[in-house]
């Protein structure tokens, strides 16, 4: 089910690696390459440990927002991309409530913005 | 007596390596100066670039996104931000265009990457925090249109398509343009400078480009999930 929602370009996140707290959780992110303002979509491989609420950004002082997971923990969230080009991180985490305490986070995500354009360059 | 002599001697040695411990100690405390640069985006639709700092006429405003979609960027010169006032280079002819852009008016950001070209040797050396990390053979501009030196820095991420797979999978545009006749207008474009990758990897090591850096395709890929918008590039 996530393989037909998020499309071939899609990236699985590793499960490895150092937590806190507990095991990083996995999601997918597609596409990996994007021009700006075009939809990004994350989807949460392994579910909050409970229904709570996912809080995401792409960075300090960049995008940002929360949503709340399903019966199960899982989630799925749409964004823009950014307007700057390049490599731009996802992170994201569960918790009951804003400033609250992570009950679990998620491995980071990178995805790459490119110009929507034909290159014209010298050659 | 004899045996205060082998005392006063031990003492002034045991001073002597305890007063140089601390010297060098306090040698590795210095701090290094730090080797990055900042790169300065534009926060809103326009930025004006000004002759010099305080001056009340821009002597002109760039748009943000450029005409490649991208937000514009410029890479701040020298290391201090400090002030209302920045220097930066500019992604604008002639080669080597610089300005002055109100701090309010962009974003400031650090970047540890540097991007150094050697067109004698025909080749890219990729740095960060001021230690090389590695080098890779090139290709550059023919006799005939030759990559101009300068300091760059990169505005623009493309992913070309297989209808242009000369550049190979990515193409990083750069502030800088070559003015050679045949290169200036060379597919329609502006004569706009790019390191990308290739779909004739035999090229690269050669003289063959129309002013471009070719770099092999693995390169390419990872120069572009890599370098942040406004990462120095001195071609030399």
């Amino acid at each position: 089910m996530v393989t037909a929602l998020v499309g071939p370009l899609a990236v699985e996140t590793g499960s490895t690696g150092t937590a806190q707290p507990g095991p990083e959780l996995t999601a997918t992110l597609a596409p990996m390459y994007v021009n700006p303002g075009g939809q990004v979509t994350v989807t949460a491989v392994q579910g909050c440990p409970q229904p709570m609420q996912v809080f995401w950004s792409l960075g300090p002082g960049a995008l940002s927002g929360a949503a709340a997971t399903g019966p199960d923990g899982r989630w799925v969230v749409r964004f823009p991309a950014p307007a700057g080009l390049g490599v731009v991180p996802f992170f994201a985490h569960c918790a009951f409530s804003q400033g609250a305490a992570a009950a679990a986070m998620y491995k980071q995500i990178n995805f790459t913005v490119v110009a929507p354009v034909r290159p014209r360059f010298t050659g | 007596m004899r045996y205060l002599r082998y005392v006063w001697f031990l003492l002034l040695l045991g001073a002597l390596v305890g007063v140089g411990t601390v010297v060098l100690a306090m040698r590795e405390d210095e701090p290094e100066p730090w080797s990055g640069s900042w790169v300065a985006t534009a926060r809103g639709v326009e930025v004006g670039v000004y002759p010099s700092p305080g001056a009340v006429e821009p002597s002109v405003r760039l748009k943000s996104p450029t005409a490649s979609g991208a937000a514009l960027v410029f890479l701040v010169e020298g290391r201090s931000v400090s002030g209302e006032w920045l220097p930066v280079h500019l992604p604008i002819r002639p080669n080597g265009s610089s300005g002055w852009v109100r701090r309010a008016d962009v974003r400031l950001a650090a970047n540890d990457y540097r991007i150094t070209v050697d067109l004698h040797d025909r080749k890219l050396t990729f740095s960060q925090f001021g230690d090389v990390r590695w080098t890779t053979p090139i290709g550059v501009g023919t006799e005939a249109m030759p990559t101009p030196p300068g300091r760059y820095y990169v505005k623009e991420l493309l992913m070309p398509g297989k209808e242009d797979a000369l550049y190979g999978p990515f193409a990083l545009g750069l502030s800088g343009f070559s003015d050679s006749p045949g290169a200036a207008d060379f597919k329609g474009g502006e004569g706009v400078l790019a390191i990308h990758g290739t779909d004739d990897p035999d090229s690269i090591g050669e003289q063959v480009s129309h002013g471009c850096i070719r770099v092999p395709n693995d390169v390419i890929s990872y120069l572009a999930a890599t370098v942040p918008m406004g990462t120095p590039v001195e071609i030399e």
